[in-house]
């Protein structure tokens, strides 16, 4: 899941991104970003994604900012590219 | 729980708000208002409103209610203007929606003509004002997009709706999602634009994944009405900062939206320009013209302040505590338990076996000398009597709400009578029994009913015999000797014996040549059929509601006084026993024979003296210390068998400022014990009221002290 290098961080994340494993992901996803220069997080697994989701990947976004790293995300699934688009935060996290 | 628990919790809660709503507006009226009254009013229309959207077939009462909500919004706002016209249109409409309710509960007929008046009277609140021009409607075409001025200053040319949302911060941990209601909307219209802004979210530590930090700007086209859009948001309106502009709104409006939110990620004046809202010509205008942010929605400024973000996190999370202690100690201050009186009975019915078994502990414990059981036993014989003193308070409640009842209920008469009454309410804390509170309304109102009907003059004619203009109506109430006493007085004509006595002799109820004192004259009032009223009106003089007064007094047990000076007023004095279940008694023997005298109505026991015993054939009274005392020998009034001892005993009792002495040959001593009532075989049995079961499993008759007075003062008469 890991890319080799320190400053490059690749990861994913499957299946619910939804209130009930927030604040499990919350302890997966945020750590590294301050450690990595670049994260990059691919949601093509995702399966549900709901505003607490949302809410997390914002946080991802403002904790690089606030370390001034970098975070992308590179592929979304379906129900992402939906609230994302709802949202319209589609061009806030894909450059 | 059940569909059917929960629609008769519905139909109390609603009851109990209607209540509180009427008593609020009632205050307002007369200008004695607490200052969070339109809030109040607010929050009960609101609730009634939703929980009725709840259930099946209430669509009526949620429409109507859905609309006085409206014009209380639109006070709360500042919009309207709270005045007693307004006050007297929403009784009105209180009154309405209880009768809606009862048509649902009691298949009753709502007068469609009245909610027909009264929904014209709201909507007169409701209209907007002239200036502003009104949102597109399906058939008009879109007006001219030119920056208008209006008199109430510039209007922006943005023809869309302005929907500005902050999701409170438990909006998602209840189970809803802001997406849902982004959604919802597009169904409804067509969303231009969408800004999604997290302003309130805290760095990574400090952020709890569960909470909500979400806002957006929305411009969204729509031919919907502001109502239909609001009612996207209908479930998280109470915990949700949610502005709505329609088209073509105010530029000061889009000003105190900038005032509420000052700083953020974005700057919302820069948002607005870039999603269309505003041009920037329209933004300079906005930020030009001063005008001092007023208290939104009458939101505390501390509120405000947190959401401006301009307070650091530390400070941000010290203040939302302070809000949950205040909002936990409201909530303390208000906890009640709601309890099914059945249960309450049992519970009630337990203690009372309770009693009876310890008491045969006792007495056992008493025989056997074994001191450590004695000792024992007394402890248990205390703590039952407490426990038995808060049951039965449990069941005790303030007569102050039925009191309060009266408030509306005056306020209606006097105006249709057009009289000027006063209400004064004393005592309204003291404490009596929820079954006779419940049985007490009816004859009350009754004489309520009578002291304004007929006692309470015409102002003209008070005024003419030197009294105030305004009647006086006084409700009393206090403790007295185990019993509460109820008094309901009027300053009006009083009553007038001659009439009443000549009604009487009319009627047959009485003999030309009878004595009767005024006391007794008075009464004659409550024969069935009674009413010297020369004219009926529709509240009272049909003669057909005094006598029920009398019934469902006896019924509770308790006895009416009526004191009454003619030109000055009536006082009616309804004396209550205060517990129907439990006494404590004085326990005396008669040949054997036990019979227990409720000790509060006790006032002393003296030996009877040989001169009087000797002479009690010839003279039926007591020479007590010079007093005269009435007597009753209990072995001749219950004929009971077996010959008299060496001495006897008068236990002196009293009730309503009347004594009599009981003779009776044992004292036993203090009792506690649970009344069963008697079979209906007894009920006309005088003087004893009840029946117990003693620690020894004997039964012992309770004597009904009012009446064994009444009986020795009447034979006292006739002897002498």
């Amino acid at each position: 899941m890991h890319a080799a290098s320190d400053s490059q961080h690749r990861t994913a994340l499957e299946g619910d991104l939804t209130i009930y494993r927030a604040a499990e992901i919350k302890e997966r996803l945020i750590p590294p970003i301050s450690a990595h220069r670049e994260t990059e997080l691919d949601l093509s697994g995702v399966s549900e994604i709901d505003s607490a989701g949302l809410q997390l990947l914002l946080l991802a976004a403002k904790e690089a900012r606030r370390h001034q790293h970098a975070f992308r995300l590179s592929f979304l699934s379906q129900p992402v590219e939906e609230l994302l688009a709802l949202y319209n935060l589609h061009g806030y996290f894909i450059d | 729980m059940s569909l059917d628990q929960a629609f008769s919790t519905f139909v109390a809660e609603c009851r109990e708000l209607l209540e509180e709503m009427e008593s609020i507006l009632l205050s307002l009226e007369s200008n004695s208002a607490a200052p969070d009254a339109i809030h109040a009013l607010f929050r009960g229309a609101h609730t009634i409103k939703g929980s009725a959207g709840l259930f099946f077939g209430l669509e009526r009462l949620v429409e109507f209610t859905h609309v006085v909500e409206s014009v209380l919004d639109q006070v709360r706002d500042g919009e309207v203007a709270m005045n007693r016209d307004l006050a007297s249109l929403l009784l009105r409409c209180c009154d309405h929606t209880s009768a809606l309710l009862a048509m649902t509960t009691d298949g009753a007929v709502v007068d469609a003509e009245q909610q027909a008046r009264l929904l014209a009277g709201l909507e007169a609140y409701l209209s907007p004002p002239a200036s502003r021009p009104l949102p597109l409607s399906r058939s008009e075409e879109p007006t001219a997009l030119l920056l208008e001025v209006s008199e109430d200053g510039p209007v922006a040319e943005n023809a869309n709706w302005h929907l500005s949302l902050r999701f409170g911060p438990d909006v998602l941990r209840n189970g809803m999602d802001p997406a849902s209601f982004i959604r919802y909307l597009a169904t409804i219209g067509e969303i231009v634009s969408v800004h999604t802004l997290s302003d309130p979210m805290p760095p990574a530590e400090a952020m709890d994944p569960e909470s909500c930090y979400l806002g957006f700007e929305i411009d969204f086209k729509s031919e919907a009405d502001k109502e239909t859009i609001e009612g996207v948001f209908e479930f998280v309106r109470a915990d949700c900062r949610i502005r709505i502009l329609p088209p073509h709104a105010r530029i000061v409006e889009y000003i105190s939206l900038l005032q509420e939110h000052p700083d953020g990620d974005q700057m919302l004046g820069e948002l607005l320009v870039n999603s269309g809202a505003l041009t920037r010509r329209e933004l300079e205008e906005a930020l030009r013209i001063q005008r001092p942010a007023p208290a939104l929605h009458g939101q505390p400024i501390g509120e405000i302040l947190v959401e401006q973000n301009m307070v650091p996190q530390p400070i941000v999370a010290a203040a939302l505590h302070k809000q949950t202690q205040t909002r936990q100690a409201k909530q303390q201050e208000n906890s009640t338990i709601r309890v099914d009186a059945a249960k309450l009975d049992h519970l009630i019915n337990l203690i009372g076996e309770l009693v009876t078994a310890g008491a045969s502990t006792q007495l056992l414990s008493n025989r056997s000398g074994n001191g450590e059981l004695l000792e024992a036993a007394t402890v248990l014989a205390r703590l039952v009597e407490e426990v038995r003193d808060s049951a039965l308070k449990l069941r005790m409640v303030p007569i102050g709400a039925t009191f309060s009842r009266f408030q509306r209920l005056v306020r209606d008469i006097s105006q249709e009578l057009g009289k000027e009454i006063e209400l004064v309410i004393t005592g309204a804390e003291t404490e009596l029994d929820k079954s006779v509170v419940e049985r007490i309304g009816d004859p009350l109102m009754h004489m309520v009913r009578n002291a304004i009907d007929h006692g309470i003059e015409r102002a003209d004619e008070r005024l003419a015999g030197g009294k105030p203009a305004a009647g006086r109506l006084h409700l009393n109430a206090f403790h007295e000797s185990g019993s509460i006493v109820i008094e309901v007085s009027d300053d009006g004509r009083g009553l007038n014996r001659e009439r009443i006595w000549q009604k009487a002799l009319e009627r047959g109820l009485v003999q030309p040549n009878q004595h009767l004192s005024d006391q007794e004259v008075f009464k004659l009032i409550f024969e069935p059929g009674f009413s010297t009223a020369d004219q009926i009106t529709n509240l009272s003089g049909r003669g057909v509601g005094m006598d029920v007064v009398m019934r469902s007094i006896n019924a509770l047990r308790g006895t009416i006084e009526l004191d009454s000076q003619e030109g000055h007023g009536t006082t009616v004095s309804i004396r209550l026993p205060l517990t129907l279940a439990i006494i404590d008694g004085f326990l005396v023997e008669v040949s054997g024979s036990s019979f227990v005298i409720p000790l509060d109505m006790v006032l002393e026991c003296v030996e009877l003296s040989d001169a009087d015993r000797a002479a009690m054939d010839e003279r039926h009274y007591i020479n007590l210390r010079g007093q005269v005392l009435p007597f009753i020998r209990l072995r001749d009034m219950f004929q009971v068998d077996g010959s008299t001892g060496r001495r006897e005993n008068v236990v002196v009792v009293q009730y309503a400022g009347q004594k009599a002495g009981l003779v009776v040959d044992e004292l036993m001593g203090e009792l506690q014990t649970v009344i069963k009532p008697l079979g209906r075989i007894f009920s006309h049995l005088k003087g004893i009221g009840g029946s117990t079961v003693l620690g020894t499993g004997s039964v012992a008759l309770i004597l009904d002290v009012p009446a064994l007075i009444q009986q020795a003062i009447a034979s006292a008469g006739q002897r002498v």
